[in-house]
């Protein structure tokens, strides 16, 4: 199943390793050319906002956390959790509308991958049990082309999932599409050596990266 | 200015919480606008910015009083 197909049977994709977004820190993502920013707040509540600040546009993975909001980093706007506006800082005496919001979305942590979705979701997200995180790897090539490459190899894909086997080493790798050109591989070990598995890994990123487009 | 000022002046109103109303004609906008005095201010700027597709020269903020004095663009 290609990840097209894939997106009107799993409402969720990936996004980032859990690992790589810690309380406190807000980072960018791309889900077929919508930017994204994925926070924590400082107690580690998990959020997923439109990356543009309602107030000049500004992204706010360019900003920063301070406790329980995400600050933009061009006026100081402080977003609370609920995509609500916290503060102006220019007009500290003004109570915010509850129209100053940033749009947010439905965002989970499962198996050590956090999972968006673009509407509420009827299910979990698909579960990587007993998988450890290893990396992100930027593949050059677009997911339809990299879902073929993996059929080809391994059989189809399980939605936006895929297990690679070779040697001793088992990997389970999640799909992000992140614009037309470009998908993001998140890659777990199942079995194996760590490092013999990003070894691995990265073999199979070069030779996704060779492969032909689909026609 | 047009329908593209009208629409992005409307969305800024949503946006801001403000209540108000815009009429664009071909060159000339007018604003309606009652709020907190910052919010207002932040419209007003964003109308001096405009949607891509408006160049704006210049904008005047004018009270209720004054406006009452004044006549409309057409639509």
């Amino acid at each position: 199943m290609t990840p097209s197909a894939a997106a009107a049977a799993s409402p969720w994709w990936p996004v980032a390793l859990a690992v790589d977004v810690p309380a406190g820190v807000a980072v960018p993502a791309s889900l077929d050319g919508d930017d994204v920013v994925v926070w924590r707040t400082a107690k580690g509540e998990l959020r997923i906002f439109a990356d543009r600040c309602p107030h000049r546009g500004m992204r706010l993975s360019f900003g920063f956390v301070r406790d329980e909001t995400l600050v933009c980093l061009y006026h100081g706007w402080r977003w609370r959790a609920d995509g609500g506006c916290a503060l102006i800082p220019a007009h500290p005496d003004l109570a915010p509308p509850p129209s100053l919001c940033v749009p947010s979305y439905p965002a989970a942590e499962a198996d050590g991958l956090i999972w968006m979705a673009a509407t509420i979701p009827g299910r979990p997200p698909p579960a990587m049990t007993g998988c450890t995180p290893l990396a992100s790897l930027v593949v050059d090539r677009p997911a339809a082309v990299i879902a073929a490459a993996i059929a080809a190899a391994w059989g189809a894909m399980d939605g936006v999932c895929a297990r690679l086997a070779e040697g001793d080493v088992v990997l389970r790798m999640a799909i992000q599409p992140v614009h037309a050109e470009r998908t993001m591989l998140h890659v777990l070990l199942a079995e194996g050596d760590p490092l013999v598995a990003i070894g691995v890994a990265e073999a199979w990123r070069d030779r996704f990266e060779a492969a032909e487009p689909v026609p | 200015m047009g329908e593209a000022f009208g629409a992005f002046v409307e969305a800024r109103l949503a946006r801001l919480g403000l209540a108000g109303s815009v009429q664009a004609g071909a060159s000339s906008a007018w604003v309606d606008v009652s709020g907190p005095a910052p919010l207002v201010d932040m419209l007003e700027v964003a109308c001096l910015l405009g949607p891509i597709e408006s160049l704006v020269d210049g904008v005047e903020l004018i009270s209720m009083a004054e406006a009452s004095n004044l006549q409309k663009p057409e639509p």
